[in-house]
């Protein structure tokens, strides 16, 4: 039972577009990378026995009154309360996606200090951190080739092979479709994963 | 005259002052830029990939550099023996493109993680200590650094963890001796906590080496200690009071500082004279 | 000229006021009506929307200087022989030296970003030093440093959360912004107080080196009376971003401000350091081909201010086609493309036949559509040699006046009223227990140490560092490879002072800032401003700008090497920023931030504050004295910041001044640190800790020798005044030299082997503390702030 807000930026996503580029480079001939997004996760854990109703406002105060996670000049964001959000995680239309975590704890207690400092919310046991990569694409056969593009732009490998995601620092879960929340928050929760492959 | 190339990516920043340490050892350094004709790249000695913010770090750090065809083709010639160092960001470049450590060729081994600290983390810019350990790549980075020495070194890093998700890689860099240089305290024993590890590297690593030795990622920057005048004065220990007995001397400041060595080493492999050595 | 579609023309003639009012409302215009008139009569006709916004801009406070004007010109002196360019151009240009036959010259600019960084603290910050560094960059030079004055609110009053927020956002940007672009950190200084609650500021200051022959002028050159000149506009696609940002910055900050997050600009230093880079080749190909040209960079107002200005600067007139415009996907509006103040942007008048390769260096060399979406250069404008000045769109005219129109300025009398005298300041309760306020006051905000911000500042790159941020008084640089040539620079500022008395506090910033320079052996050569006031409209607030100008001025003058007979340190570059006022219309306290720049023939005499040999001693110079007002001894035992302020003598803070400066050139102080906030005690206490390392030494200080006044007065005085490290067998010399010049000095000191900070007073101990302790209590003072 967590909270979930989805930041992405309503300026140009340099960082996207460069992912693009460099990524259309890496595909060979008849795979076709046509789009990306980007979007950071923050995901809030509650601490057992915590009313949900009451913490998710008050996180949801503290989001829509400070600048502490939006920054409302450059992002718009989606806050998802446990209630509202559903069982899965829909992606885009006509994509899919890959989110990557830190391989490492996810959970910044920085962060979460620093909040806690200066917008008191009572219950609030972590804070843990993602981005998801969502892409567009499209194979020889004109589907989207999930696996193929995986292989190619997901975990890196070797210097051609993969982009998105250092394993050596970084662990990521494949969005390939709808995925339950609840795998969302248990990928997030693992304590230093192993790579998914090395 | 030994010929080094200093590659310029967009987003890097220390290019001026990484030719100017090189040009001071005697090598002929010239700034290359990423668009230029790969060709160009073969008819040098050596390679410096200098720090910055190549390509913002957009994706991660490096991420974007290490598939750059003039990176391809760096990695291609150190393939023959060249030596080719990573300073920071050019650090992060490297190990994105595999070359370091290379114990599997072609492979990516490693990454430079975000720096573990305690309170805030993130970017920091400090000066540290480093020692030098023997290994592969001694004879190219380091002939001219004792062992006893402790070198104080400025740092200015985000993302500078070694780190490897494959234990055997990892066992392998410390049994092939690849990490060349280690943090350590003012004393010059291994650094137990921040800040003298200032990211939590594996085995307080400031530098790896590949498995040849002739590729060096080094996170701290020699550039900006390659001169005595950049060294802080009141800093502790044999450096600082270098520095201190040379106020009012000119001269004493416009000599080498403690980040020379990995110059005048890489000279001394090149095979520049002394003599071809000139201040600049 | 008739009302078409894409040139709208506002009905302003034809309206009465309170339509007017609402018109000009609606158009998010903040022309005064009067102001309204006078364009009207300009004009002879109404503006078009196009020509509303540039007029709106161009007589923006932050670009007409309307109400500042004739009070800089009446007291500040602009003029020395060190002085190249003065206030008029982008940056102040100065004297540096001769290095193997080639003379180089400093560029210095000094501006305010304080509003933006209330609102959107990151971007704020970021767009600060965006738009200070191209000021420096459009003059031909390389950019060499930055500084930043940050003014915050009390981190732990009534609006902590707010302002811890913003101390964050506003480093995070200074950071984010100054370490990928290359250029390091030289220092800056930090204050707290809670009249910044509601209204931060962050001030930046930037230097630059250029050849002396190489400076680049913002202006068609006379040239282009013979041959076609053109607008090369280079960087990032106009875009949205920043429209409307000069109104904005000079608007009042209120519950309204919420709603302009969308004028504030979108900084990106990869772009701006790739663009530099593409800069500096496209400067030395021009400057091979010997051709005049000029070059200027986008600030407030965009494309329209910096072609009129680029026109009107020469004599010239000019015709900017918005169509020629690179852009962002999407449809823009003319007022848009021709005013927002979309970031990483310049400007090159040159002669056609030079494009296509000027071109080429931007777009295909330096790649700049690849590494950033859009961004390109291209020939957006074509000069006019008969002074008229066209904006066009769709072959439209979307602005068309004769070019002097557009540039005319405008300027106000406002009107001004003595403050009441403030009641006299309450006497100080005795102070029991030394060593517990002394642990207080190295803990307390404005004392603590700035470590905890600094070490996200990159110090180091350029390689140029001498002396580095919280090393040294003022930061060092030797900018010209094998070149003793050093030049230093300090930025200053004591909001409280200036609050007891705009004039003397005022006097005492430029004082302390030229003990700044002299403390590392630096000559003092020229000083910028920032004057950040609240509303000029109100007279109080105006009476304390004018006094405190008047300050600067007398202090610039009275402090040059020779007194007030021979140069003054010329104020070679400013700013003006007012409107700082809460939500409820209290003006923060009057702050002027002062920046001095000086040089160095030989940087290696450069010192640090750091003690450097135990056994040396420690030589006062500057009496203390029992005026402790605005002083931060009273704030920690009162809460209270009144009072009277130390005396300032400028004939003897003058001669101590380059005694001093003698003495440290002559290698006769290991080191020096001037006296300023927390007075002896602080200082001696900064001199032991080292500010940017330690050797470990300490330091035993009595002070029985200092007079007859309380300990605390001897202790926390801020009275001018420098604490010198002099070897014993150099003693009789240093003395010696303080003698000859007229400037009292007492020895106070020795520098222990063991890390301690202790204070006697005849047979008591004030003061006893391990420094490694001290040390802990000084670096997390401010800690929780920032990280």
């Amino acid at each position: 039972m967590s909270a979930v807000l989805l930041t992405r930026l309503k300026i140009t996503d340099l960082t996207a577009l460069t992912a693009l580029e460099a990524g259309q480079r890496m595909l060979p001939e008849g795979h076709t990378l046509e789009r990306v997004i980007r979007e950071e996760l923050f995901l809030f854990e509650p601490e057992p026995g915590a009313d949900p109703a009451s913490f998710e406002e008050n996180l949801r105060n503290a989001i829509e009154t400070s600048n502490f996670f939006v920054n409302p000049n450059k992002e718009r964001f989606r806050f998802l309360t446990s209630g509202e959000r559903g069982d899965n995680w829909i992606p885009p239309e006509g994509a899919w996606g890959i989110l990557v975590r830190r391989r490492d704890d996810t959970s910044d207690e920085g962060l979460r200090a620093r909040l806690l400092r200066e917008h008191p919310l009572p219950g609030l046991a972590a804070i843990r951190r993602a981005r998801a990569w969502w892409l567009w694409t499209r194979g020889p056969a004109g589907d989207p080739a999930k696996d193929s593009f995986y292989e190619r732009l997901g975990p890196l490998r070797g210097p051609a092979q993969g982009l998105l995601v250092n394993p050596h620092a970084e662990a990521s879960l494949m969005l390939f479709g709808d995925v339950a929340w609840k795998d969302v928050e248990r990928f997030l929760a693992e304590p230093a994963l192993q790579p998914s492959a090395a | 005259m030994a010929r080094a190339a200093v590659l310029q990516i967009p987003g890097v920043n220390c290019e001026y002052e990484t030719a100017r340490a090189l040009e001071a050892v005697g090598i002929e350094a010239r700034i290359v830029r990423f668009n230029e004709p790969s060709s160009v790249l073969s008819e040098f000695d050596a390679y410096v990939l200098p720090g910055g913010f190549a390509f913002q770090d957009r994706i991660r750090a490096g991420a974007v550099a290490a598939k750059l065809p003039a990176v391809e083709r760096i990695a291609r010639e150190s393939e023959s023996g060249k030596p080719v160092i990573g300073i920071c960001n050019g650090a992060q470049v490297l190990v994105e493109t595999g070359i370091v450590p290379g114990i599997h060729p072609g492979r990516v081994e490693m990454a430079l993680a975000p720096n573990r600290e305690p309170r805030r983390p993130g970017y920091q810019c400090r000066w540290i200590h480093l020692r030098v350990h023997d290994g592969p790549g001694r004879a190219t980075f380091a002939s001219t650094l004792s062992p006893e020495e402790t070198v104080p070194l400025p740092l200015a890093h985000g993302e500078g963890r070694f780190t490897t998700a494959d234990p055997e890689v990892r066992s392998r860099i410390e049994s092939q001796g690849l990490v060349l240089f280690r943090y350590v305290d003012a004393a010059g024993r291994p650094a137990a906590r921040y800040p003298d590890d200032p990211n939590g590297a594996m085995f307080q690593a400031a530098g790896i080496t590949n498995v040849a030795g002739n590729v060096l990622a080094f996170m701290p920057h020699p550039e900006r200690a390659a001169w005595l005048r950049m060294m802080p004065q009141d800093w502790p220990g044999p450096w600082g009071e270098r520095r201190r007995t040379a106020i009012g001397n000119f001269e004493a400041l416009e000599g080498p500082g403690p980040g020379r060595f990995l110059f005048t080493s890489l000279a001394k492999r090149l095979g520049v004279t002394a003599a071809q050595g000139v201040a600049v | 000229m008739p009302p078409t579609a894409e040139a709208p023309v506002l009905p302003f003639a034809e309206a009465d006021p309170s339509a007017l009012k609402k018109m000009l409302a609606q158009e998010g215009l903040r022309l005064a009506p009067g102001e309204v008139s006078k364009m009207l009569e300009l004009l002879g006709r109404n503006p078009t929307r196009v020509e509303a916004i540039l007029f709106d801009t161009m007589w923006s406070e932050h670009c007409s200087y309307k109400s500042s004007r004739r009070v800089l010109k009446a007291y500040l002196p602009t003029e020395s022989p060190e002085v190249i360019l003065g206030p008029g151009e982008d940056a102040g240009v100065v004297r540096f030296g001769t290095h193997n036959g080639v003379e180089y010259a400093l560029v210095i600019g000094h501006e305010s970003h304080n509003h933006p960084s209330q609102v959107v603290p990151v971007e704020g910050a970021a767009t600060g030093i965006g738009g200070i560094v191209r000021d420096i960059n459009c003059m031909g030079a390389e950019v060499i440093g930055v500084l930043d004055a940050l003014r915050f609110g009390d981190p732990e009053g009534p609006r902590a959360a707010t302002v811890r927020e913003i101390i964050r956002g506003v480093v995070d940007g200074i950071w984010q912004y100054g370490d990928p672009l290359g250029v390091p950190n030289l220092g800056g200084d930090v204050f707290f107080s809670g009249r910044y609650d509601e209204n931060c500021l962050v001030n930046v200051v930037a230097l630059g080196i250029v050849r002396a022959d190489q400076v680049v002028r913002s202006r068609v050159p006379e040239a282009a009376k013979n041959e076609p000149y053109v607008m090369v506009l280079v960087g990032k696609p106009t875009d949205e971003t920043g429209f409307g940002g000069a109104s904005f910055a000079s608007a009042i900050l209120d519950e309204e401000a919420e709603g302009q997050r969308g004028h504030v600009q979108v900084p990106d230093p990869f772009l701006k350091r790739v663009l530099f880079e593409a800069n500096r080749a496209a400067l030395a190909w021009l400057h091979a081909q010997g051709d005049p040209f000029g070059f200027k960079d986008l600030g407030a107002g965009g494309i329209a201010c910096v072609s009129s200005e680029l026109a009107a600067a020469g004599g010239f007139g000019m015709d900017v086609d918005l169509d020629l415009v690179p852009t962002p996907e999407g449809e823009f509006p003319s007022e848009v493309l021709a005013c927002s103040e979309t970031q990483e942007r310049f400007a090159f008048v040159v002669p056609e036949r030079l494009t296509p390769r000027l071109l080429q260096i931007y777009n295909e060399e330096y790649a700049l559509p690849l590494v950033y979406h859009r961004a390109r250069a291209a020939v957006v404008g074509r000069v006019r040699t008969d002074g008229r000045y066209r904006i066009l769109r769709a072959g439209q005219a979307v602005c068309d006046a004769p070019v002097e129109v557009v540039t005319a300025g405008i300027e106000h009398d406002r009107p001004r009223r003595q403050r009441p005298a403030a009641p006299p300041a309450a006497p100080l309760p005795a102070v029991r227990d030394h060593d517990a306020l002394f642990r207080k006051l190295i803990a307390s905000p404005n004392l603590a140490s700035r470590e905890p911000i600094v070490r996200y500042y990159d110090t180091e790159v350029q390689g140029r560092a001498v002396l580095r941020a919280g090393e040294a008084d003022a930061g060092v640089l030797a900018p010209i490879p094998g070149s003793k040539l050093g030049c230093a620079i300090t930025v200053d500022g004591n909001p409280w002072y200036v609050a007891a008395d705009p004039y003397w506090g005022t006097a005492h910033v430029v004082a302390e800032s030229l003990r700044n320079l002299v403390s590392v052996g630096a000559r003092p050569i020229a000083l910028t401003d920032c004057l950040n006031f609240g509303n000029p409209e109100d007279p109080e607030v105006f009476d304390d700008f004018e006094r405190s100008v008047q300050g600067l001025g007398d202090a610039a003058r009275a402090l040059g090497p020779k007194g007030a007979a021979g140069p003054p340190i010329a104020i070679v570059s400013g700013n003006v920023s007012f409107y700082n006022e809460s939500s409820s219309g209290r003006a923060i306290e009057p702050s002027p931030i002062v920046a001095a720049l000086g040089v160095l023939d030989d940087y290696s005499v450069a010192v640090t504050s750091g003690l450097k040999r135990a056994g040396s001693v420690i030589v006062l110079t500057g009496a203390r004295e029992p005026r402790l007002g605005a002083s931060q001894l009273r704030h920690a035992l009162t809460g209270e910041t009144g009072g009277q302020l130390p005396t300032l003598d400028f004939e003897r803070e003058r001669r101590r001044t380059y005694a001093v400066l003698d003495a440290v050139r002559q290698g006769l102080v290991l080191a020096c640190h001037d006296i300023a906030e927390g007075g002896l005690a602080i200082t001696a206490f900064e001199m032991a800790l080292g500010g940017f390392a330690s050797q470990g030494l300490g330091l035993q200080m009595p002070i029985s020798s200092l007079g007859e006044t309380a300990p605390e007065v001897r202790l926390y005085s801020e009275a001018p005044g420098f604490l010198l490290e002099v070897r014993k067998e150099l003693l009789p010399r240093l003395m010696d030299l303080l003698g000859k010049c007229g400037v009292d000095a007492t020895i106070t000191g020795r520098v222990l082997e063991e890390p301690r900070f202790r204070v006697l007073d005849g047979g008591a101990t004030l003061i006893d503390i391990d420094l490694a302790e001290a040390s802990r209590l000084h670096s997390d003072g401010i800690r929780p702030y920032v990280e």
